[in-house]
């Protein structure tokens, strides 16, 4: 009873621990445009007096359709992630698996100062639950970016052979992820550490 | 009036600057701690306006810095949400804290009155 309610607790946190990221991120999209917003609002004022060049407000803008652009990405991938566990078990595509894990940690790397890289040029799909295959590779890439900080970025790659979701660390930085082979194993995985630097999910198969 | 303002999110950071030069603050900015320290060291800033939540270093760690280099800079930080522990930490020695999105007259405001 304790191993349950103690699973559920830790996937409720990362619940929280995702939706706290984003919806941070989006208090800052929302600051942006409105800094731009009320920036326009002065510069109409500067255009009354006949003070103002076009391209100050085509700047301005621009910035706030950047940021409409960016808040609309944070609410997809919010989306998508709250609708993971809609299904206990279900066909995973580990590209897209890689892409959202990708972007959920994306802030969690930028506040270690490193950045997260994709390549899932190739890929496959795998049965299993797609929220508990996200949160595995969340929790890697999180292990991996504080290891890694102004080292350089870590990456996340799906490959089809084997079937995998492989995180790596810049070379000459090691980092551990054995503390989650129990998550690997609950979600019909294992972890296969060929470097230091690189933990690869490995799945059975399809 | 001559203030810093540092944020890790450019667009928001340039163009409250702007926006605060046509109100008569002059204001610089720099989206990283190591840079403001540079900074605080080349220019005599009144206030600085810090997020509390940064890359790097921290809001809160930036001001013991800036301190050190400027005793009598005063500061006002900014928060994207404001959490409970963000209070705590920020407001027992900020002199103001303001949550994201901000107005721009209430600033001011903090600012002058920092």
């Amino acid at each position: 009873m304790d191993t349950v309610n103690t699973d559920g607790r830790e996937r409720l946190k990362f619940f929280g621990r995702v939706t706290a990221s984003a919806t941070h991120d989006l208090k800052n999209v929302l600051a942006i445009v409105n800094e731009n917003a009320g920036l326009l609002e002065d510069l109409c004022l500067l255009a009354e007096r006949g003070q103002l060049t076009p391209d100050r407000l085509t700047h301005a803008s621009g910035r706030i359709r950047e940021q409409v652009n960016r808040g609309n990405g944070i609410i997809r991938r919010l989306n998508d992630f709250a609708h993971t566990p809609d299904v206990d078990e279900t066909n995973v595509d580990l590209a897209e698996a890689a892409l959202l894990a990708a972007g959920l940690s994306a802030r969690f790397a930028q506040l270690r100062e490193t950045s997260i890289e994709t390549d899932t040029a190739s890929t496959a799909t795998v049965r299993g639950s797609k929220f508990e295959v996200v949160r595995l590779a969340c929790g890697l890439l999180e292990i991996a970016a504080d290891a890694a900080k102004t080292a350089g970025p870590v990456s996340i790659r799906s490959t089809a052979a084997p079937t995998a979701l492989e995180i790596a660390a810049p070379e000459g930085v090691s980092f551990d992820g054995s503390a989650l082979a129990p998550l690997a194993e609950s979600a019909g995985a294992s972890l296969d550490s060929s470097a230091p630097h690189h933990v690869a999910i490995v799945f059975g198969d399809a | 009036m001559k203030i810093l303002l540092v944020d890790d999110e450019i667009e928001l950071i340039s163009a409250l600057a702007e926006r605060l030069s046509f109100r008569g603050i002059d204001a610089d900015w720099t989206d990283n701690g190591d840079q403001a320290i540079e900074l605080a060291r080349e220019n005599d800033y009144e206030v600085a306006v810090l997020d509390v939540k940064m890359p790097g270093m921290s809001g809160l760690e930036l001001r013991e810095h800036l301190k050190a280099i400027k005793p009598e800079m005063r500061f006002v930080f900014l928060s994207g949400h404001g959490s409970e522990q963000d209070f705590r930490e920020g407001s027992a020695k900020a002199s103001s804290y303001l949550i994201k999105p901000i107005n721009i007259d209430e600033l001011i405001e903090r600012v002058k009155n920092a």
